[in-house]
């Protein structure tokens, strides 16, 4: 009897399905291992529920009441992203205030009870013990807040732009050796006769190109699409289910406050004002969804129900210039019956060898500040199956642009730059801003601003398109918020589209449609909030694309 | 000030100092009419980017012998601002796209007068320019070939301080008001001996620095299309405000309300300073604009009606928004007509629904289901300042 070899040669160990935070997660951590991965994304990195967060990797204080273990590993891990990423992490103070009425007092030594709590888990994320302030602390700290105010309490929280944690796994996972590609779908998973997955078939939206790759593992990581994933293995989707929560954001043109306020809407429910990089945030919202994933964006609906809740704690926001929204699905856990807030931001792994398909894993739920944490569980049980006996590097080894600190100062300086053309740059690139300037200091007219709401260069343009995987005017948008300041890409979208065909050797036609295709969803976003003054921008908007892009 | 004013009334009320404002207070004017012109200050004018359209773009290369009216000739010749020719022009955008156009405005530079020449295109480190994609997108334009036109880029020191590089347009377009700006330009250009010069909407926001520079070199140099709110808008702008005041007495106040007293409109205006303002006549030209212009007033929500509260127009009588021709309640997402639901581009068809009422016309923008060209709107001023003489 012939004796046949039990491992089949395979391309790669392990196929992850999926750009977001979880899949790219997994991808560093494998690769760091010393394993063969290969990652698929359909659309962009954190094209879904990643890229469109509320962009802070908080404890959780609202899950300690009933989910303290949530509010734990958010904590921890939140001090690990912060040790690996530096750059990409912000101070964000909260303030929670407290109107006067007979119900103040009790309501304040809640409040200070509760994060007199949650004070032992912030040395774990470097944050500051919370402080009890009185009315008058809260009117001078934010002049804004309306009526009378009894008092409050100030936290601590950290913003993050989700997108750049992503492409900065991702680019690290390529860094140790991972293939990495975007725009393109997995077709199918591709399974042995005995049920036991071999690896995945493959279409490359641009080019059209299939294929097939060989693999021991296949991880789907595709966040509120995991149902949808299992389903390309032949499984029901009820094998991935999920109870995906929708999410907005209301995005305003600047930083209207300096702390992020904690406001009550109609129904109870806490949502927040926060001032995040150069404009402000309100969020969110959380409601059961079950459209087109690829297409989500906010109704006028949600977007009155969070400005009706922010105006009960501060009233300018009603007169406040919004210039879009974002709009995420959350892979919450399924359960039957409990109102969407509480769900359980808990994540799981499973193994679906229990619906007969050995080597396909789905992770399920999870949350931005628990990625990493996520993807070192997923790639345990990687590890293990493969017999791989390396340990998980990923809360030591430092993201790409983590490695040391750079003054954004001095560099405007070194390379003659504007300084907050620099200090941009700098969140976004870390150490490697220095990078991006090189080039500009190599060919002088890569220094020109092309989105000057942002501010992004030409250089930074070609540099995410050479290194970071752009290949269109939104994956630039994404890697460097290009176009999502007040101008909405009028000024930048059409240069961006020209040189973004350029790099890619597209026609200037490609390029123009690029552009169009990003005004045209810009547009969209924005619609939900145009009040009767913003109408009249929109006009300059059309009339400014059909000037410049022809477009009738 | 209040009250309808004393004796004198104007013979017609103008309420917008667009474009199709001041047509209309022109061709009133001439013939005989006197005059009064109500603005806001800038409207969709200061949008203009240089091209001058009458059915839109596309619509005029398909048809490009239609022949203007002469009345829009004679406007044009007052305005001063305007080259309308029967051949029609060939323009280009900043991004290195051409386009057909009915005529342009002064200091656009028109490609289809050019041909067989090599136009030379400055390098220069702006976010808004970048002169070796223009060329190369030029040098793909099938209309451009068919004439023989090439661009080059060159590399040419046209800024003269680090700060342009990163002004607004507009500032570099003022700039160059300056005769002595024009003449130290020319020199630097002079060396290149060029067949012809583009550059972007820089050139002069009150005086056309092109012309002074083309003289001066002896061959064509002009701008591309301006993008919205840059020179070729303000350059518009001054001259339609030079020519209102020749022809109307021109008032700056925004129009809140209009009503019918008597057989007379009245029209209630704010000045910028606040304070109130009456204006009569017997008739009225509505030019204010498009959506969003004056006269839009929130009504709030009445007890047991869904919907949020309602936008309507103060301008009596049967004035309302439409779409598509469907009448709508309100006019913006937040109170309550969820745009984001009504399809591609719908707020560019949005409009206003005129109903007949005695002694009003509208004109321009104002006017839904028309073209909105830049020479359309004027048209239907004219149109408009006739029918209220």
């Amino acid at each position: 009897m012939r004796v046949e070899s039990s491992e089949p040669a395979t391309d790669v160990d392990v196929v992850v399905i999926g750009g977001g935070v979880n899949g790219t997660g997994v991808a560093r951590d494998a690769a760091l291992r010393g394993l063969r991965v290969a990652l698929f994304e359909k659309n962009d990195l954190a094209f879904g529920a990643s890229g469109n967060s509320s962009g802070m990797i908080h404890g959780g204080p609202r899950y300690l009441t009933y989910d303290p273990d949530v509010t734990y590993s958010s904590c921890l891990d939140s001090g690990h992203i912060q040790a690996i990423a530096p750059h990409l992490l912000f101070r964000v103070p909260f303030l929670m205030p407290v109107h006067a009425g007979p119900l103040a007092g009790p309501t304040l030594e809640g409040y200070d009870a509760f994060f007199t709590l949650y004070d032992r888990y912030q040395p774990l994320k470097r944050g500051k013990p919370h402080v009890r302030l009185t009315g008058t602390d809260l009117a001078r700290l934010e002049p804004g807040l309306k009526g009378d105010l009894a008092g409050g309490v100030a936290f601590d929280e950290w913003g993050i732009d989700g997108a750049r944690l992503c492409v900065g796994n991702a680019l690290d996972a390529m860094r140790h050796g991972a293939s990495v590609r975007i725009h393109t779908s997995v077709t199918e998973v591709l399974r042995r006769d005995d049920g036991a997955v071999r690896g995945v078939a493959y279409r490359d939206e641009l080019t059209g190109e299939v294929g097939a790759l060989r693999a021991k593992l296949v991880v789907n990581a595709s966040g509120a699409w995991a149902p949808i994933t299992a389903t390309l293995g032949g499984l029901s989707p009820k094998a991935a289910r999920l109870r995906p929560g929708k999410g907005v954001h209301v995005v305003f043109d600047r930083r209207l406050t300096n702390y992020a306020l904690v406001a009550q809407a109609i129904d109870g429910r806490q949502v927040f004002l926060e001032p995040w990089q150069n404009v402000s945030i309100i969020g969110t919202t959380d409601d059961d969804f079950y459209g087109d994933l690829d297409q989500v964006v906010a109704t006028a609906d949600e977007v009155r129900y969070l400005i009706q809740a922010i105006a009960r704690v501060f009233p300018a926001i009603r007169g406040a210039r919004a210039i879009g929204t974002y709009a995420g699905v959350r892979p919450t856990l399924y359960a039957w019956g409990p109102n969407e807030d509480r769900l359980s931001r808990e994540h799981v792994i499973v193994d679906h060898a229990r619906d007969g398909a050995a080597g396909l894993f789905s992770m399920l739920g999870g949350k931005l500040a628990s990625y990493r944490l996520f993807a070192e569980e997923m790639t345990d049980v990687i590890a293990r199956r493969l017999r791989c006996g390396v340990a998980c590097k990923t809360h030591t080894a430092k993201l790409p642009g983590g490695e040391e600190a750079v003054d954004p100062v001095a560099l405007a300086r070194r390379f003659e730059v504007e300084p907050v053309t620099a200090s941009r740059l700098v969140y976004r690139h870390g150490a490697r801003s220095v990078e991006v300037l090189e080039r500009a200091r190599r060919a002088p007219r890569e220094a020109r601003v092309v989105c000057p709401c942002e501010p992004v260069t030409e250089a930074e343009i070609r540099y995410v398109v050479e290194h970071e995987l752009a290949t269109s005017v939104d994956d630039v948008s994404r890697r460097t918020r290009l176009g999502l300041g007040a101008c909405g890409g009028m000024r930048c979208a059409a240069p961006c589209g020209a040189l973004v065909a350029e790099l890619t050797g597209r026609s200037p036609e490609v390029g123009r449609g690029l552009a169009v295709g990003f005004l045209e969803r810009a547009a969209r976003r924005r619609l939900s909030v145009l009040g009767p003054e913003q109408l009249r921008q929109e006009g300059l908007a059309l009339a400014a694309q059909r000037a410049q892009l022809g477009v009738s | 000030m209040s009250g309808p004013r004393g004796d004198g009334f104007p013979e017609l009320l103008v309420i917008g100092g667009g474009v199709a404002g001041v047509a209309a207070a022109f061709a009133a004017e001439q013939r005989g009419a006197r005059v009064t012109l109500v603005h806001d200050r800038a409207g969709a004018t200061e949008l203009g980017s240089g091209a001058l359209d009458w059915l839109g773009w596309e619509r005029d290369a398909e048809a490009p012998a239609a022949v203007l009216p002469e009345a829009l000739l004679r406007f044009s010749d007052a305005l001063g601002a305007w080259q309308l020719t029967d051949a029609p022009a060939r323009v280009v955008t900043a991004l290195g796209l051409t386009r057909p156009a009915r005529g342009v405005q002064r200091g656009v530079l028109d490609v289809s007068l050019l041909a067989g020449r090599r136009v030379a295109v400055p390098l220069l480190p702006r976010g808004d320019w970048d002169g070796a994609a223009l060329c190369r997108a030029l040098a793909r334009d099938a209309a451009l070939s068919r004439l023989g036109v090439r661009f080059d880029p060159v590399e040419v020191s046209v800024l003269r301080f680090r700060a342009e590089e990163v002004a607004p347009s507009r500032d570099l377009a003022a700039a160059h008001d300056a005769e002595e700006r024009a003449r130290w330009l020319a020199e630097r250009l002079r060396p290149r001996a060029a067949e012809a010069w583009l550059f972007g909407p820089w050139l002069g926001l009150d005086t056309p620095a092109s012309e002074v520079l083309s003289e001066a070199l002896g061959v064509p140099v002009g701008e591309t299309l301006s993008d919205v709110g840059q020179a070729a808008g303000a350059r518009l702008g001054a001259a339609l405000a030079r020519l209102a005041r020749r022809h109307a007495h021109v008032v700056e106040a925004r129009v809140t309300a209009l009503e019918r007293d008597g057989a007379r409109w009245l029209a209630r205006c704010e000045a910028p300073d606040g304070s109130p303002e009456v204006l009569s006549a017997a008739r009225v030209v509505l030019a204010s604009g498009g959506l969003g212009a004056g006269g839009l007033t929130l009504t709030p929500a009445r007890a047991g009606v869904s919907g949020g509260a309602r936008l309507e127009l103060s301008f009596a009588p049967g004035l309302g928004l439409e779409l598509d021709g469907a009448p709508l309640g309100a006019a913006s997402s937040l109170h309550g007509f969820e745009l984001e639901q009504r399809g591609r581009f719908a707020l560019e068809r949005l409009g206003l629904a005129p109903s007949p009422a005695p002694g009003l016309v509208a004109a321009g923008d104002a006017l839904a289901g028309e073209a909105r060209t830049v020479l359309r709107s004027a048209h239907t001023g004219l149109l408009a300042g006739a029918l209220g003489a």
